[in-house]
């Protein structure tokens, strides 16, 4: 997917990333909001005899935590932003979360390097 | 989860999923339930007539008419998985030619707000009453019952047949009054 | 991998070696063929040709919309009776028709002869058969509607009202498969 959007026009690339630690918040959150509103949409059309109630809870459940989780909140996901390291060769600090994917790639190509 | 695709994606699969579980809870709280209910039904005025018919092979075949009166409540058959109840009367006899005869007389649609209740008096059936060769007249016992499909909103489709059935007995001549 | 063209969407498959390739086909070809097996177990199971089927027209409203999905069995000890949801292919038409059946006159199990009709019509069959047939027999029956599930065949129905998406969605599913990498 990441391949397709960077081919998309410059205007359209707008940035919509999250740190991880919003990533685990995002899914922590659909799950806990939609499983508890397949629930709570089970009991109401259990009680009313009607299925389309229960139906609509969870797609009303459903557009409220995409308003939630969708749109990158900077107070709700971007509040432990991630220190990326200065580019190899230069003098950098040491980074305190996770390290960059440009490291990765690097340790990649030395792990290739010896097995071959 | 890191961009806005993934999270949709993520979201939209998870919420079809809540919905195909909410759909078998549902389905799963109404598939043992009894949906039998008593029905009263009367036959009278049974006439047999012949007339010529293209689809039997003699090219001959009895027609018989006849006017019936139901009475049956379906309010308690209706539970959150059921969208409509189509029930029918179905004739069933044995023949000579046929071991097996079932002919649908009159069928209609019962949904969940309206005519739940029925209480017919003198009804025509709807579709003529032809039978596969001329084996009408004289006929023993032909038993007539109601039948209904419960059709759901996701799952299993039932076939129920009411509690009562009657048989009666058909004229020995045919009629020669032009009307019904 | 000199000869991908040099567009963003390659990227994964380009880091690929040769043994991550073939781990690709292969990982395709086990999407193909777990759904081949399900079709086909299924068809196994129920004794039908085809044991979900779609809902083409409204010929059968209110029962049954456009883009309902049908489950059907084909059991043969089971016989044919007034009242069943069944679906039969009539010689010259190759898209089944799923009504119901109003009438029944059975000399034997073999030889049976059955009349259908849809509940939104207002006549019954004969206008659909095949010139001359004036009466279904039991082999014209494929099979016989035994469960519901509303709404999951709409994916299908829009895609036969609009072949070039069914092409475009195919060819994109078909890249993404072959393309990106799993986690």
């Amino acid at each position: 997917m990441d391949g397709m959007i960077a081919m998309l026009p410059a205007c359209l690339q707008l940035s919509t990333h999250i740190d991880f630690q919003g990533q685990k918040v995002a899914e922590r959150t659909y799950q806990v909001v939609l499983t508890l509103a397949g629930i709570v949409g089970f009991f109401v059309g259990f009680w009313t005899q009607q299925l389309s109630y229960a139906i609509f809870i969870v797609m009303a459940a459903a557009c409220f935590t995409g308003v939630i989780i969708l749109p990158p909140w900077s107070f709700l996901f971007r509040k432990n932003e991630i220190v990326w390291q200065t580019p190899a060769g230069e003098q950098g600090s040491t980074s305190t979360s996770s390290t960059t994917s440009a490291e990765k790639d690097e340790k990649k190509k030395k792990e290739t390097k010896k097995t071959k | 989860m890191h961009n806005i695709l993934n999270r949709a994606n993520a979201l939209l699969a998870f919420t079809l999923w809540v919905m195909a579980a909410v759909t078998a809870a549902c389905f799963l709280s109404t598939v043992f339930l009894d949906y039998t209910v008593p029905t009263k039904l009367t036959v009278k005025d049974i006439k047999v007539r012949t007339i010529a018919d293209y689809a039997t092979d003699e090219q001959q075949a009895d027609l018989a008419t006849l006017s019936f009166n139901l009475n049956v409540d379906f309010t308690k058959v209706f539970n959150w998985n059921v969208k409509q109840l189509f029930v029918y009367l179905v004739a069933e006899y044995n023949s000579d030619n046929n071991a097996v005869n079932q002919v649908v007389l009159w069928d209609r649609i019962v949904e969940r707000a309206n005519r739940v209740v029925m209480d017919e008096v003198n009804v025509k059936p709807k579709y003529y009453f032809l039978d596969d060769g001329s084996n009408l007249l004289k006929h023993q016992n032909v038993t007539f019952v109601i039948r209904y499909n419960v059709i759901p909103n996701a799952g299993y489709l039932r076939l129920v047949q009411s509690t009562d059935q009657i048989s009666v007995p058909f004229p020995t001549t045919y009629t020669t009054s032009r009307r019904s | 991998m000199k000869f991908l063209p040099d567009i963003a969407m390659f990227n994964e498959i380009r880091q690929m070696n040769i043994r991550q390739l073939f781990y690709q086909c292969l990982n395709f070809a086990m999407v193909v063929s777990s759904a081949l097996m399900i079709w086909k177990g299924m068809m196994v199971i129920t004794g039908s040709d085809s044991p979900v089927v779609v809902v083409l027209s409204g010929s059968m409203e209110p029962a049954f919309y456009r883009g309902d999905l049908l489950l059907l069995t084909n059991d043969h000890e089971d016989p044919v009776r007034v009242g069943d949801i069944t679906v039969f292919k009539v010689e010259g038409r190759e898209i089944p028709i799923v009504h119901r059946v109003i009438k029944v006159h059975e000399k034997s199990a073999d030889n049976t002869k059955i009349l259908t009709k849809g509940d939104n019509n207002q006549v019954d069959d004969r206008g659909l058969y095949a010139p001359g047939q004036l009466w279904l027999s039991r082999s014209d029956v494929v099979g016989r509607t035994k469960g519901l599930l509303p709404y999951v065949g709409m994916v299908t129905i829009i895609m036969n009202d609009y072949p070039k998406l069914k092409y475009a969605v195919l060819a994109f599913l078909g890249l993404f498969v072959l393309l990106h990498k799993e986690n």
